[in-house]
C-alpha cells in the first residue's frame, strides 16, 4: 500500500511539469507510427494523409485508454503504467543492449549497482558490528576514546571522500583507477574480468567504508553499552554467564531488531547514496543512469529510475517488517 | 564471632566515579550473617542498598572507583578472587539474587524455562532437557505451571514473572539468596503473595537470605535482624525484637515512626530534609542536619558503633554511657 | 527515556558555559566564529547583486591568468611562480613629438623579472581615441642580456582592440627563427612566444632573469589623439584561491559561498525541525485519527527516493538555491524526525503540569504552543545543528549534477566547475581541495556542536 502511494505521489510531482504525459504521449505516438510503418496500403497514402491517418489513430487511441481525462483519473493511469514498470521508451538513451525501453536501462544497470553498495553496505554493517560491539567492552579506554573524537569526520559524506581518494591513488600516486567498471578494453577471460571489477572497486568501497566507520563503530558502541545497563544483562551475569554467552544471548538476540532496522535504513540511504558515489567514481550502475539521463535531458529515463528507486525502498522496507517477524517473538505471536 | 557465620562482610566500601564528582556509595559496612538467617537492610532511596547487594555479587557499574574491604563468604576471602573464578565458583552457585523490578529482569527473547534453566546448563554442565525438567519443577514449586514454563516474559503477568524470577535465584540451591526490593513494583495483593512464598520457601529450603527493601512494614514477616542505612552507612543493626522495642539511633525511630499500624493511634511522622549527597557527605554524623536531637559533637565527629546488647549496634551519641 | 530527564531547565548562557567546558565545544564555536566574521565581512565588502553580475560576466576578468594556483601553493612546489604583471602605458598630447604629418609618441616601461617560470600568456588591451584614422603600434621588448626584439607593428583594429601576442603564430615562428639564430646547438624543446622572450640564449629551457623593458611607439594622426595600452605578462598564481577556466578569482565564489551554503543549511535544517516539531506534536497530542494519518503519511514520505525527486524536480524547473530551498523543506517536512518527536510528546503529555494546564481549561493550540514545544525543543535543538552539514552537502550534491542555477556562486558550484574542468586529471588540486577544505570545515563545526549539545542535553550519554 505504501508502495502504491508512494509511487503515485513520485508521478504526481514528475507531472507537475507535464512530464509523465509527454513520455505516455511520444510512447504512443511511436508505437502507432510503427504499426503503420509495416502495413503496405499505408505507404502508398502521401505523407500529408500518414500523418493525419496517425494523428486521429492516435487520439483515438488516447480516448480509448482514458489519457485525455483530467488529470486524477489521467494519473491513475500512469500509476497502473508504473506499478507493472510500464516505463516507457527513453529518448536518447539505449541499454547497452541497443533497448531503448527504459525498463530495459534500468534492469541492466541495476545489478551493477547491487554488486558495489550492498558490499559497502554488509562490510561496513559487520565491520561496525564487531568493532562497536569490541568496543563496548573496552570502555574508556584509548581507542574508545579515538573513536568517539573522529566520529564528527562521518558528517561527511563518501562520494566526498571519494574524490580525496581519487587525488591521493589515481592523479598522484597512479596506482588505482579513477573510475568506471572494468578496464578499457575489458580483459577476457572471467577471472582477469572479475580481478579488473575488483581492482575498480576498491576506491569507491574504501571511500564508503571511511565516511561511516567512526560514527558507525560509536554508534553501535554506544547502543551496546546502553543495552548492556539493562537488568536482564546484569541478572545474566550475576548468574554466571560468559562474556560470550552474555554477548550472544543478553545483548545481541534483543538488540536484533533495532540493529537490523539500522540495516535496513542504511540499505535505503545506500540506494540515494549511491548516486552521488557513482557519478563521482563513473560507476556504470543505476545512479550513473541518472546522471547521463540528466546530461541528456532524457526525461522518461528520469521518471523512470525515479519510480524504480521508490520501488526498491518500499521492498526494503518490506523486508524489514518480515525479518521483524521472524527475529522478534512479541511481534510473532501477537502479530 | 563463631565460625558458623556463613558471610561476614568487614569495612566494605565502594565509589563511583561520576561528572559531578566520586559518589561513597558504600562507606565502611560491616556485618555477619549466619546460615538460615534472615537480615533486612532497610532505608530510604539512595542510601546505597542497592550498591551493597549488587557488591555483595560482584556488579560493579562501569564507572567503579574504589572497592574495599572484606567479604568472607565460608571463610573464604571472594571480594577480590579473579574474575573468571568468581564467576565460576561463586555466581549463582553460592550466592544468587533475585532483583529489583522483574519486568525487566527477565529476557524479552528468550523462553522463561530457559531462562531459569540456563545456571545448571551453565555451572553443573547439565543437557538441555534434564535442565528443563529441573527447571519445571522449581517453577512449579513457586507455582508456576509448566504450561507457562514454555513462553516468553512478555506472556506473563507481573507476579508470574516475579515468581519465575524467584524460582530462577533458587534453581541452584544457593547458599545465600539477596533480595532485592522483590515486591517494589507489584501491586498489594500480588506483594503479599510473593512475601508468603520467600517465607514459605525460607522454612522448607532452609534458606539465607539477605532481603532490601525501603519497606518496613514487610520486613516483619521474614527477618530475624534488622539493619538500618544512612546515607551509604549501617547506622543499626539489631534483633528484629529489639528494632521495634528498643530502636537505638534517632534515624532508626523516625523511621519507624513514619510508618503506619494497624493497632495504636499514633500520629504519622515524615522526616524533615531529604538524604544528602553521597557526593559531599556531611562531616561527623551523617545523620546530623536533618537529626532534631542534633548535639554539637554530631557535627564533628564520627560517632563510634555503640554496642546495646549482644548483636545490637547502633552509631549514635545518644548512647554514650547507656 | 523517563519524563523527567527532559525537564530541566535551560538558559542560553548555562548552556554556552557548558558547550565550552568541552573542547569539541570551544573548536566548534572557534570556527563558527571565524565563518561569521567571513560572513560579515563578505555581505559588507562584496554587495551580494554586484558580485553575482561581476561572477557571470564575460569581459571582467580578462586581464586574469587562467587556471591559476593560489600564491601560496608554491608552498608545496618549491618554485618562485611568475606572478601578473601588468604595465600600463599612457600616450597623449604632452608626450607627442610632430614629424611631418603625424604625432609620435614613445613610452618605455622597465620591468623585473625574477620568477623561475615563465609567463603564461602576454596580451595588450589597447584603447584609444582619434578622429579619422587609427594610430599605429610598433611594441618591443629590451632584454637583459641588451638584444631589443621589436614584436609586432599593428594598425589598431577600433577603439578598443587587444592583441593576444602569445597566441600569435606569426610572432611564434620569428621568435623561434630568432633564437635559434642566436643559439648555435640545436634546440629540443617548443619556442613558444613567452618562452622566446624570456629564455637564455641557449639549449637549455631556463628563464633569463633581470631587468627588462617595454617599448610602445605610437604614430597618431592628431595631437588630440590619445591611447592608452595595458600590457599584461600574465602569471601562474592568482589572489588566495586561484582562478579558474574562465579567469575568475575562486575567492569570490567562496567568500560569497559561505554565505550561500550556511543559509541554506541553516534555512533547511531550522524549518524543517520545527515544522516537524510542530507536526509531531499535533500528532502526539490529539492522537486519534490526525494521529495515524500523520503517521501514514509519514511511512509513505519515508519511502519516497529524495535524492532522484530532488534532482529530477531541480533539472525540470532549474531551481535557484532558494526555490531549492522551499522544495526540500517540502520533501523533508514530513520525515523520520517525526517519529522520535512523537515519542516525545507521548511522554510529555502525561506530565503533571501539562493536565494542571488542561484541567484550568487552556486550549489544545496554547498548550501545544506554550507547553509542550518549549518542553521536547531542547532534545531536538543537538539534531538541528548536526543535520545543517547534510543540507549543505545536498546543495553541494545538486550543484555537481549541474542541475542547479548555476550563476550562484556556491561551494559546491565551485567543486563542479574543477570538476567539469577535468581539475583531477590536469592536477589543478586547489581548485578542488580549497572548497572542500570549507565544506569540511563547516560540516565538522557543525556535527562537534550537535554532538557537544547532545551530551548536554541527553544526560545519559554523558557517562558513555
Amino acid at each position: 500500500m505504501t508502495v502504491v502511494v508512494a509511487v503515485y505521489l513520485t508521478i504526481v510531482i514528475a507531472n507537475a511539469g507535464g512530464y509523465v504525459d509527454k513520455i505516455v504521449e511520444t510512447e504512443l505516438r511511436f508505437n502507432i507510427a510503427m504499426r503503420f510503418k509495416d502495413d503496405p496500403s499505408f505507404r502508398n497514402l502521401s505523407e500529408e494523409q500518414q500523418k493525419e491517418l496517425i494523428e486521429s489513430r492516435f487520439k483515438h487511441e488516447m480516448k480509448r485508454r482514458g489519457l485525455d481525462m483530467p488529470f486524477p483519473i489521467r494519473s491513475m493511469y500512469h500509476l497502473k503504467d508504473a506499478i507493472t514498470l510500464n516505463l516507457g521508451r527513453a529518448m536518447y538513451m539505449t541499454s547497452d543492449g541497443g533497448s531503448a525501453l527504459v525498463r530495459n536501462i534500468i534492469l541492466e544497470r541495476l545489478p551493477v549497482t547491487i554488486i558495489l553498495f550492498t558490499t559497502a553496505t554488509v562490510v561496513n554493517f559487520f565491520l561496525h558490528l564487531f568493532l562497536g560491539l569490541r568496543l563496548s567492552r573496552k570502555y574508556g579506554s584509548f581507542w574508545d576514546k579515538l573513536v568517539i573524537a573522529l566520529s564528527p569526520t562521518s558528517v561527511i559524506p563518501g562520494w566526498f571522500y571519494g574524490i580525496f581518494l581519487i587525488m591521493i591513488f589515481y592523479s598522484w600516486l597512479h596506482i588505482l583507477p579513477a573510475g568506471g567498471l572494468v578496464d578499457y578494453p575489458p580483459p577476457s577471460g572471467t577471472i582477469p574480468y572479475f580481478l579488473s571489477v575488483l581492482k575498480h572497486m576498491i576506491l569507491p568501497l574504501a571511500s564508503w567504508i571511511i565516511a561511516s566507520l567512526f560514527l558507525g563503530i560509536y554508534q553501535e558502541r554506544t547502543f551496546f553499552l546502553i543495552y548492556s545497563t539493562e537488568d536482564y544483562v546484569e541478572v545474566a551475569k550475576a548468574k554466571g554467564l560468559t562474556p560470550r554467552q552474555i554477548e550472544n544471548r543478553y545483548l545481541l538476540k534483543p538488540a536484533l531488531p533495532p540493529v537490523i532496522t539500522g540495516f535496513a535504513l542504511s540499505v535505503i540511504s545506500s540506494w540515494t547514496g549511491a548516486i552521488v558515489t557513482e557519478a563521482v567514481f563513473n560507476w556504470p550502475g543505476l545512479g550513473q543512469v541518472i546522471s547521463q539521463a540528466i546530461s541528456y535531458f532524457d526525461a522518461p529515463v528520469i521518471v523512470g529510475v525515479t519510480v524504480v528507486y521508490a520501488y526498491l525502498l518500499a521492498i526494503t522496507v518490506l523486508a524489514l517488517d518480515i525479518i521483524y517477524a521472524i527475529v522478534d517473538p512479541r511481534m510473532r505471536i501477537q502479530g | 564471632m563463631e565460625n558458623s557465620d556463613l558471610l561476614k562482610v568487614q569495612n566494605f566500601s565502594l565509589s563511583y566515579r561520576t561528572r559531578k564528582g566520586d559518589v561513597e556509595a558504600v562507606n565502611n559496612i560491616s556485618f555477619d550473617l549466619k546460615k538460615g538467617e534472615t537480615l533486612a537492610i532497610v532505608g530510604e532511596s539512595g542510601c546505597g542498598k542497592s550498591s551493597l547487594a549488587r557488591g555483595l555479587i560482584r556488579l560493579f557499574p562501569r564507572n567503579i572507583k574504589k572497592v574495599e574491604g572484606k567479604i568472607l563468604l565460608d571463610g573464604k576471602d571472594v571480594l577480590f578472587l579473579d574474575e573468571e573464578t568468581f564467576r565460576r565458583e561463586i555466581r549463582w552457585r553460592e550466592i544468587s539474587m533475585v532483583f529489583q523490578g522483574a519486568m525487566n529482569s527477565l529476557n524479552p527473547v528468550l523462553k522463561v524455562v530457559f531462562q531459569v534453566a540456563e545456571p545448571l546448563m551453565v555451572h553443573f554442565g547439565m543437557d538441555k532437557e534434564s535442565a528443563f525438567k529441573r527447571a519445571k519443577e522449581v517453577l512449579g514449586l513457586v507455582g508456576i505451571s509448566s504450561a507457562f514454563a514454555e513462553r516468553y516474559p512478555f506472556e506473563l503477568s507481573g507476579g508470574m514473572k516475579q515468581r519465575v524470577v524467584i524460582a530462577m535465584a533458587l534453581i541452584t540451591n544457593p547458599k545465600l539468596v539477596l533480595l532485592d526490593e522483590p515486591t517494589s513494583a507489584l501491586d498489594i495483593i500480588t506483594q503479599e503473595n510473593i512475601m508468603n512464598l520467600l517465607k514459605m520457601l525460607k522454612k522448607e529450603l532452609n534458606l539465607t537470605y539477605i532481603f532490601i527493601t525501603h519497606d518496613i512494614a514487610l520486613t516483619s514477616e521474614l527477618a530475624d535482624r534488622m539493619a538500618v542505612m544512612y546515607a551509604g552507612e549501617i547506622v543499626e543493626i539489631s534483633p528484629v525484637e529489639d528494632f521495634y522495642k528498643n530502636p537505638s539511633h534517632v534515624y532508626t525511630r523516625l523511621l519507624l515512626d513514619s510508618v503506619p499500624t494497624l493497632r495504636g493511634d499514633k500520629s504519622l511522622k515524615s522526616i524533615p530534609g531529604s538524604p544528602p549527597s553521597l557526593i559531599d557527605p556531611p562531616s561527623g554524623c551523617r545523620f546530623h542536619p536533618r537529626c532534631p536531637l542534633v548535639m554539637d559533637i554530631c557535627k564533628v565527629k564520627e560517632p563510634p558503633s555503640y554496642k546495646i546488647k549482644e548483636g545490637h549496634f547502633a552509631k549514635c551519641y545518644l548512647n554514650e554511657g547507656r | 527515556m523517563k519524563g523527567q530527564e527532559i525537564i530541566s531547565e535551560y538558559s542560553f548562557k548555562g548552556i554556552l558555559k557548558e558547550v565550552l567546558s568541552y573542547k569539541a565545544g570551544v573548536s566548534a564555536l572557534v570556527i563558527l566564529a571565524f565563518f561569521g566574521v567571513l560572513i560579515i565581512y563578505t555581505v559588507i565588502s562584496l554587495p551580494y547583486n554586484e558580485t553575482i553580475a561581476l561572477w557571470n560576466s564575460s569581459t571582467a576578468f580578462l586581464k586574469n591568468p587562467r587556471n591559476a594556483e593560489p600564491v601560496w601553493w608554491s608552498i608545496f612546489t618549491k618554485k618562485k611562480k611568475p606572478r601578473n604583471i601588468e604595465l600600463n602605458i599612457d600616450i597623449n598630447g604632452s608626450d607627442l613629438i610632430q614629424e611631418g604629418g603625424i604625432f609620435r609618441g614613445e613610452v618605455r616601461k622597465d620591468f623585473v623579472y625574477n620568477y623561475d617560470d615563465f609567463p603564461t600568456e602576454f596580451n595588450i588591451f589597447f584603447k584609444a581615441n582619434y578622429k579619422r584614422s587609427s594610430p599605429i603600434v610598433r611594441i618591443y621588448l629590451v632584454r637583459p642580456d641588451g638584444d631589443k626584439i621589436l614584436l609586432k607593428e599593428h594598425t589598431l583594429r577600433s577603439q578598443d582592440d587587444t592583441l593576444y601576442l602569445s597566441n600569435d603564430f606569426s610572432l611564434e615562428n620569428k621568435l623561434d627563427t630568432h633564437v635559434r639564430s642566436k643559439v648555435s646547438e640545436p634546440i629540443d624543446f617548443s619556442i613558444t612566444t613567452t618562452r622566446a622572450l624570456f629564455m637564455k640564449y641557449s639549449s637549455r629551457l631556463e628563464v633569463l632573469k633581470g631587468d627588462y623593458s617595454l617599448i610602445l611607439e605610437a604614430e597618431l594622426e592628431n595631437k588630440e589623439d590619445s591611447l592608452t595600452a595595458d600590457v599584461v605578462f600574465y602569471g601562474s598564481v592568482y589572489g588566495i584561491a586561484g582562478t579558474d577556466h574562465l579567469r575568475r578569482p575562486i575567492h569570490i565564489a567562496l567568500l560569497w559561498g559561505a554565505p550561500l551554503d550556511l543559509s541554506f543549511g541553516l534555512g533547511a535544517s531550522l524549518s524543517i525541525t520545527i515544522i516537524q516539531l510542530i507536526i509531531a506534536t499535533i500528532s502526539g497530542w490529539f492522537g486519534g485519527l490526525t494521529d495515524s494519518l500523520i503517521q501514514r503519511f509519514t511511512e509513505i514520505y519515508m519511502v519516497l527516493p529524495f535524492l532522484p525527486i530532488m534532482i529530477m524536480i531541480s533539472l525540470f524547473y532549474k531551481l535557484n538555491l532558494w526555490s531549492l530551498l522551499v522544495v526540500v523543506i517540502l520533501l523533508s517536512v514530513f520525515g523520520f524526525g517525526i517519529k522520535t518527536t512523537r515519542a516525545l510528546v507521548l511522554q510529555v503529555k502525561t506530565l503533571p503540569y501539562i493536565e494542571s494546564a488542561q484541567a484550568y481549561g487552556a486550549s489544545s493550540w496554547r498548550i501545544i504552543f506554550l507547553y509542550i514545544i518549549p518542553k521536547i525543543l531542547p532534545p531536538v535543538v543537538p539534531g538541528l545543528v548536526a543535520s545543517v552539514p547534510v543540507y549543505v552537502f545536498l546543495e553541494a550534491v545538486l550543484s555537481l549534477f549541474g542541475v542547479l542555477d548555476p550563476t550562484q556562486p556556491t561551494w559546491g558550484r565551485v567543486i563542479e566547475d574543477a570538476f567539469s574542468n577535468g581539475a583531477l586529471y590536469k592536477g589543478y588540486f586547489y581548485w578542488v581541495l580549497i572548497p572542500s577544505f570549507l565544506l569540511i570545515l563547516t560540516a565538522i563545526s557543525f556535527s562537534l556542536l550537535g554532538f557537544v549539545l547532545d551530551r548536554i542535553v541527553n544526560p545519559k550519554l554523558r557517562e558513555l
